[in-house]
């Protein structure tokens, strides 16, 4: 019995693993951008919050609330009308999939199958967030406190991860649990920066703070002050940072890099093509990121074009080990 | 009676002659074995007790210790509620408790594996053919089948209630019986909410249930396999136990698994892990019967796994408990568990039946049709309190309407007396107040029978209620048995 056999697990719970952890980091990154947006909301211009909100929409390729922003509108009220709307949207909609609740409670959907292999810490954490949020609605949070909420809700789902990566045995769940966060996270920061992309062309002039909150977003603007001291900042260092950068934990790199090693773990001693095909297909997109990191981009659409390869191959790699670990037949 | 005439948590509680207290004699003294615990709560404010109860209830929503209760939608999660208080068995009670419950399923596995065998006892007149071979439960498909150590039932949920004339068996559970979860959980609030009274009480421990558990599982493995793969088999996230399942499976160990994650392979059966197929060697199952398999019983069933009674029965794969053992808990077929006893053991039964009436009788029929006010009357594959109805709570039309559904069908029907169920203190608004208790104990059996020395005391927390089914909005209780 290999070293690999000896710390698998049961298929459909670590499926559930898998997926509680995608809902998990996809909660807290809604809520990480709702804080920046509020952040926002205290003292920027009007047009840069209609934007901002653009680039979330964008990036979580869903329409507004009403079917559109109100492009070029200046007024205040009706911004921040606007605002409430949207934020109830993406915090408590249940019919919207990325909501903070829906994410939450697919989360907690997957966590209930696989209480038995999580332990009581990450139940009850994941539990009681889901139980407070269900009772909380959008004018419960808004007013003076609307920012902290998020900042909560974030550090809530933060927290979770954080439980697991202290307690849990490091068998296929874990590796299955790791393998969902960072292919989720894959997916958000390619659709992110092509959002950003669209809604901030990178040759416009004075947009630094738009690109600070994209580095906000990405929880990468004190790594990337660390690492490049000049100001203004520059938008094609900032998508070059948080595309090739192996030491940001929010980069595109850095996830296919412990995609791939997790990956490597759950195929240990296990030669068939299908789980090889699934490790090259990872190698294959991290190579595309190291030409990146050689040669730079020359255009947007160039840009455009390598995020959208990364976030299909992606969802290909994701669908693949749904295939080769969760699904499979009496043949495997 | 009065117990005190302090301002205390007992100082209104009430005891009279008809009803047992567990806590008080009559004369509102304390038993000897509560003594102790009587002085300690009359210490503590009953404001106090409250605000601890509600923490522990808080406790039980958050980590999810709910169940579903049927025909609510599927959003129902409802945790059963708890009461701090708990109820006290002496040494010596429990073992009378411990000695009569191995003697009963030692005769009830005796019997199991008699009707699917030699059938002797049905030979020999002590139980009708008909009620046996007749009864639903009893599976044509078993006959011929020896289970591992005899053990038909390795899982056994057993009620127990007290009356003034002792201790009596209201119902033996020998098919998925639950209840073994909150018999833990309540233990754990209990422990961290009176946490000093419970370590000066040296009560016995529970908590080592699921390790004793999966070792009886382990001793139904095929082929004495010192270290089998033992998964438990669940029906799923909506099914009312589900926590239940969740927690023993932690507490084991083992897989949870559902029915798509098996697949039967060349008589072998074996699930899909993450590093492909696994034989698997015991399965604690938590699915009925019926739907444990599409091809041997329920066509329809989604739950099961088709071919898993093929390989069961060529004695590659246990199944706990053994498919067919719900036969022996028919509420028929419970009224001759005393004579089964006499039959295998020839011993006399330690613990006693309810007085019940077979309505397939028609004098005892008649009987409770005349009585109906004062009996309680339940399916005979009745469980969980559905389908009953409890005479003496009842309206005239309501015990019309049910005594032509008896008219009907009366093989369908038992009837027991009224029982009066003891009471043991909980607390309500104005202190502790006597609410009926009944317990829920479970064995173990398999090369060895074991019993855990505790129980899921259930409580009807409504006044005068008879009724302690969680289903039927009954509580709960931490049971402490003491040290010899």
């Amino acid at each position: 019995m290999g070293a690999a056999q000896l710390n698998d697990m049961l298929a459909r719970s670590a499926h559930g693993l898998f997926w509680m952890s995608r809902y998990l980091e996809r909660a807290e990154y809604t809520s990480r951008l709702l804080t920046v947006q509020f952040d926002a909301l205290e003292d920027r211009a009007v047009r840069e919050i209609d934007r901002n909100w653009r680039r979330i929409y964008l990036s979580l390729a869903r329409s507004p609330v009403g079917g559109d922003l109100t492009d070029n509108s200046d007024d205040e009220d009706f911004m921040l009308m606007d605002s409430f709307t949207l934020a109830d949207d993406l915090t408590f909609e249940p019919s919207n999939p990325d909501s903070i609740m829906s994410c939450m409670y697919y989360a907690r959907e997957n966590a209930r199958q696989v209480r038995n292999v999580i332990g009581r810490q990450l139940w009850t954490r994941l539990n009681t967030a889901y139980l407070d949020l269900k009772n909380s609605g959008i004018t419960v949070i808004w007013g003076n406190h609307t920012k902290n909420f998020y900042h909560e809700t974030e550090d809530t789902a933060r927290t979770m991860s954080g439980i697991l990566e202290s307690t849990a045995y490091r068998d296929h769940g874990w590796h299955f649990f790791q393998l969902g966060r960072y292919v989720e996270r894959t997916q958000i920061i390619a659709a992110l920066l092509d959002a950003q992309i669209q809604v901030f062309p990178t040759n416009r002039q004075d947009q630094g703070p738009d690109w600070n909150s994209l580095l906000l977003a990405c929880n990468a603007q004190l790594a990337y002050r660390r690492r490049h001291s000049m100001l203004p900042t520059d938008p094609k260092k900032v998508l070059e940072f948080l595309i090739c950068n192996a030491s940001l934990s929010y980069s595109i790199r850095y996830s296919l890099d412990r995609t791939l090693e997790h990956l490597h773990e759950v195929s240990a001693d296990r030669d068939e093509l299908q789980f090889t095909e699934i490790n090259q297909q990872v190698e294959n997109v991290l190579q595309s990121v190291a030409q990146v990191s050689q040669s730079g981009f020359s255009t947007e659409p160039e840009m455009r074009e390598f995020l959208a390869n990364v976030l299909a191959q992606s969802r290909a790699t994701s669908d693949a080990i749904a295939i080769a670990y969760f699904d499979y037949g009496l043949e495997n | 009676m009065r117990t005190s005439d302090s301002k205390s948590l007992f100082s209104n509680y009430e005891t009279n002659e008809v009803y047992y207290d567990e806590m008080f004699h009559p004369e509102g003294e304390p038993r000897a074995h509560c003594h102790k615990l009587v002085k300690a709560l009359n210490q503590i404010s009953a404001e106090d007790i409250r605000s601890m109860q509600e923490r522990a209830e808080r406790s039980f929503l958050y980590e999810g210790i709910t169940f579903a209760v049927y025909g609510e939608g599927r959003s129902q999660e409802r945790i059963i509620p708890i009461d701090l208080l708990p109820r006290i068995v002496s040494a010596a009670d429990w073992n009378i408790l411990d000695q009569g419950l191995r003697q009963r399923l030692k005769a009830l596995n005796l019997f199991l594996r008699d009707i699917y065998n030699a059938k002797q006892i049905l030979s020999d007149g002590v139980i009708p053919y008909d009620l046996v071979l007749g009864c639903p439960q009893y599976r044509l498909e078993m006959r011929g089948v020896e289970s591992t150590h005899g053990a038909y039932v390795s899982i056994c949920g057993t009620d127990i209630i007290r009356t003034n004339d002792g201790f009596m068996v209201l119902e033996d559970n020998l098919r998925v019986p639950s209840g073994v979860s909150y018999m833990l959980a309540n233990r754990q609030a209990v422990k961290s909410s009176i946490r000093n009274l419970f370590r000066r009480h040296k009560v016995r421990t529970i908590e080592h249930y699921g390790q004793v558990l999966r070792q009886t599982l382990a001793e139904m493995a095929p082929d004495d396999n010192s270290d089998p793969c033992i998964v438990l088999l669940t029906p799923g996230v909506y099914n009312s136990a589900f926590y239940e399942h969740l927690f023993l499976a932690r507490e084991m160990g083992v897989e949870l698994v559902q029915g798509e994650d098996l697949v039967v392979h060349n008589g072998f059966v074996y699930m899909r892990t993450t590093h492909g197929l696994r034989k698997v060697d015991v399965i604690y199952r938590r699915v009925d019967d019926d739907f444990i398999d599409p091809l041997a019983f329920r066509a329809d069933s989604v739950l099961g796994v088709p071919g898993l009674f093929y390989a069961y029965v060529l004695g590659n794969v246990a199944i706990a408990n053994a498919p067919g053992t719900g036969v022996a808990d028919d509420k028929s077929i419970y009224t001759f568990v005393p004579d089964m006893v006499r039959y295998y053991l020839s011993e006399e039964p330690m613990l006693n039946n309810v007085k019940t009436y077979l309505c397939r009788d028609p004098e005892q029929l008649e009987y409770t049709l005349d009585n109906l006010d004062k009996l309680v009357v339940k399916l005979v594959g009745g469980s969980g309190g559905y389908g009953m109805l409890v005479g003496p709570h009842s309206t005239a039309k309501e015990r019309n309407e049910y005594a032509d559904e008896m008219r009907k069908n009366p093989a369908n029907y038992i009837a027991q007396p009224t029982l009066d169920l003891s009471c043991s203190p909980c607390l309500a608004a104005a202190g502790a107040v006597p609410r009926h208790v009944d317990l829920r104990t479970f064995v173990l059996s398999a090369r060895q029978t074991r019993i855990v020395p505790g129980a899921f005391c259930r409580v009807a927390l409504k006044e005068g209620s008879l009724v302690v089914n969680s289903s039927q909005g009954g509580g709960g209780k931490d049971l402490w048995v003491l040290p010899n």
